[in-house]
């Protein structure tokens, strides 16, 4: 069990680092906005990030 | 052998002999004073008690120090006059210690000298240059013989060395000494003062664009007020004149419309023997006909009537019977005129004769005209004859418009009531303009031209009318903006005594913190008893300069409009239009947007950060163009994602109230085109990631 999270722990660095440029930008976006927008950007964002981990392994399939 | 014998000389003979009679040479030195040379002295003797300083030289602190002291205790004693400085006090041996004079920053100073009395021990001097370069000296050690002679004169001179002055001077020694009379040698500069008119005129032309004094303001601001009162002067005059040329004439017309059409219609007609000119009203009425028939009537009976009176029998009323046989009578004596030969009698109608009347009359009138032929003639007159018949008739008419009793008109209760008067502010614009021209003709177009922009600027509050000329967005020069900035300090007024630099570097932490409260506090009164009005003026002063050139402006100053525009956001709701304006323009923001920032600063720590920091930020980046308050935010933003960058990401206050139809809507226009400027490429840089990726799969 450890071994498979410590395996997806370290895909999700790497497809994490892939994105790397989309964060920055998505982070710079956040920072521009105010209000409502930054509030359901930056949520968006976090959403987004966490599924595109949560299914490494899905996507690989 | 010979070496004694010199020596036995050289005793023999009593050298102070020789040196008496040696010739005394007198050694001149010229020393040349250069031009402009200011030359400035430290005696400490300044001020109602004789105790205070008389230059800008900054000497050794004596409060909280017990090794410098300002007094006169030895005056008259080691080249001390009055008062002096007494440093290393009370001290005679040990360590030593400097003391710095530093010499005031806006001279260029080459030689500094001062006198040092009770110096027992050797110290030193060190001159440090405006390059950063220094120069030690040794001050030597004093011996006493008696206290008038103890003290020395130093002198330090960098004349020669181009571009190159002395800022300060350190004395580092370790026992008691005086110190008088710090003498200080630069050249002075030719300050360019102003007079105050030159200064009324700069501020006044920053302010509205005229370049004049309060008094040249006055004269034309009275000027104006005649202009304008004569104008409506004018303008009622007029209406009076148009409605009285409209009861006499029935034309709606000046007195000077009048006189045009007048002599364009009027005709000048020979009635009898004498010129009668007639207006177009009597052409057409008929006096023209009576007046003639009047005149006819006159030469035939001796009776000025015309033909109508005639016909009425109004002849009887002056005894005066018609007798056919009269004009037999008159016709016969032609007949016996031998003169007259061969005419044949014909027998006129009543009809006939009268024609025959009015074209004798006629020809008479016509004579200056040239025609081909008799019968042309006779047929002209025969056309006016017709024509006259034809006013005849109108004259019937006439009559009856006689009997119709026209009530007066008052014209200007009709103007009043059409909204023809008085004049509205368009018409007093173009009025003004009519005027303008006419200056223009006298050479005097410049003043009213600004003076029209002066009116009409003045009543934008309550006027619709277009400017004369839009305000063009003019970059403010150094000098227009220093007299803005000039301005504004002389608005904001806070009630604090401002410390100078140097006085806040001498400051202890517990002094500088005091001293920042009460300015804080002296600030937030100020801006507290402003009414909207007056916060409106000040950032109407600042949108004059622009925010970014208020670095010019001192911190305070700075600070003040920063509260003012803070103050004015929280207040947005009271503000009027027009002032909610002024503070979208301070914060470069659409007018609709102070509302909704206004809204933000409520439950945004970004935006009301933003806000409270915008003047300052504005000043510091006043390199960038178009810095707006979208820019701010950002900055604030950007920080405060690096201070928590979770926090920033994680910060879901009010997630419930947002809604797909709602999202951006609390945004400021300027704010969404920044994020877009953003987004979208961050967008199409994904696409074009993910394209390249599929590119390279395939």
């Amino acid at each position: 069990m450890i071994k498979k999270l410590w395996a997806w722990f370290i895909s999700a660095i790497k497809e994490t680092l892939n994105l790397s440029w989309t964060l920055v930008g998505l982070v710079i976006a956040t920072l521009t906005l105010t209000g409502s927008a930054q509030q359901v950007t930056g949520l968006a964002t976090l959403i987004t990030l966490a599924i595109w981990l949560l299914t490494i392994s899905f996507r690989k399939d | 052998m010979l070496l004694r014998i010199c020596i036995a000389l050289f005793l023999a003979v009593p050298i102070p002999a020789f040196a008496d009679e040696t010739p005394t040479t007198t050694t001149t030195t010229t020393t040349t004073i250069p031009e402009g040379q200011v030359v400035e002295t430290e005696t400490f003797d300044g001020g109602v008690d004789s105790n205070e300083q008389t230059t800008d030289i900054v000497v050794p602190e004596t409060e909280n120090n017990n090794l410098v002291n300002i007094d006169n205790t030895w005056s008259g004693l080691y080249g001390m006059t009055n008062t002096h400085i007494e440093l290393e006090y009370q001290k005679h041996s040990g360590g030593s210690n400097d003391y710095e004079f530093t010499l005031p920053e806006d001279h260029d100073v080459y030689e500094v000298g001062f006198t040092i009395g009770a110096l027992n021990n050797t110290g030193s001097v060190e001159y440090t240059h405006s390059d950063d370069t220094t120069q030690s000296n040794t001050i030597d050690a004093q011996t006493y013989s008696n206290n008038n002679t103890m003290w020395e004169d130093i002198v330090y001179n960098i004349y020669d060395q181009t571009n190159l002055f002395i800022d300060k001077f350190v004395i580092t020694i370790n026992d008691w000494a005086l110190v008088d009379d710090i003498e200080i040698k630069y050249i002075g500069t030719t300050t360019t003062t102003l007079d105050p008119l030159t200064i009324q005129r700069n501020a006044n032309f920053a302010s509205y664009g005229i370049s004049e004094t309060d008094e040249e303001k006055g004269i034309r601001e009275e000027e104006e007020a005649e202009v304008l009162e004569q104008i409506i002067v004018m303008e009622i005059q007029e209406a009076i004149e148009v409605e009285s040329n409209m009861a006499e004439t029935g034309y709606n017309e000046t007195d000077e419309e009048r006189a045009e059409r007048e002599e364009r219609t009027n005709v000048v007609i020979v009635v009898g023997d004498e010129e009668v000119t007639y207006t177009e009203k009597e052409q057409n009425d008929g006096t023209i006909d009576r007046d003639q028939e009047r005149a006819m009537n006159e030469e035939l009976y001796g009776v000025a009537l015309t033909d109508e009176q005639i016909e009425r029998g109004d002849l009887e009323l002056y005894d005066v019977e018609i007798i056919d046989e009269d004009i037999y009578e008159e016709e016969e004596q032609f007949i016996d005129d031998a003169d007259i030969l061969d005419i044949e009698y014909i027998e006129l109608t009543e009809e006939e004769i009268e024609r025959e009347a009015k074209e004798l009359e006629y020809e008479q009138e016509i004579e200056f005209f040239e025609f081909e032929s008799e019968e042309k003639a006779r047929e002209f007159i025969d056309t006016l004859i017709e024509l006259e018949e034809i006013d005849l008739e109108i004259y019937e008419v006439e009559i009856f418009e006689d009997d119709i009793v026209v009530d007066e008109v008052d014209w200007i209760d009709i103007y009043v009531e059409n909204d023809l008067f008085p004049p509205t502010e368009e018409e007093i614009q173009e009025d003004l303009l009519e005027v303008q021209d006419e200056k223009v003709k006298e050479n005097v177009e410049e003043v009213l031209d600004e003076s029209i922009q002066e009116i009409v600027s003045e009543d934008t509050s309550t006027t619709t009318l277009p400017r004369v000329e839009e305000e063009e967005s003019i970059e403010l020069t150094e000098e227009e903006v220093a007299v803005e900035v000039a301005e504004i300090e002389e608005v904001i007024v806070i009630e604090i005594e401002i410390a100078t630099e140097q006085e806040i570097e001498e400051f202890t932490e517990e002094e500088l913190v005091e001293y920042e409260e009460a300015k804080e506090e002296a600030i937030q009164e100020y801006v507290e008893e402003l009414t909207n009005e007056e916060a409106s003026e000040v950032l109407e002063e600042v949108n004059d300069i622009g925010v970014q050139n208020l670095d010019q402006a001192s911190e305070e100053v700075q600070e003040v409009i920063q509260a003012v525009v803070e103050e004015a956001i929280e207040d947005v709701a009271e503000l009027t239009e027009e002032q909610v304006e002024v503070v979208a323009e301070v914060l470069q923001v659409e007018a609709e947007d102070v509302e909704i920032i206004a809204e933000s600063v409520k439950d945004d720590e970004v935006i009301a950060e933003a806000v409270e920091e915008y003047v300052e930020r504005a000043v510091e980046n006043a390199d960038i163009e178009n810095y707006t308050l979208a820019d701010v935010v950002t900055e604030v933003s950007y920080e405060s994602f690096i201070e928590n960058p979770i926090e920033t990401f994680v910060d879901f206050n009010n997630l419930g109230d947002i809604t797909v139809a709602n999202i951006g809507d609390d945004m400021t226009q300027d704010q969404k085109e920044k994020a877009q400027e953003v987004v979208v490429p961050v967008i199409l840089t994904r696409i074009a990631s993910m394209a390249a990726f599929m590119f390279r799969r395939s």
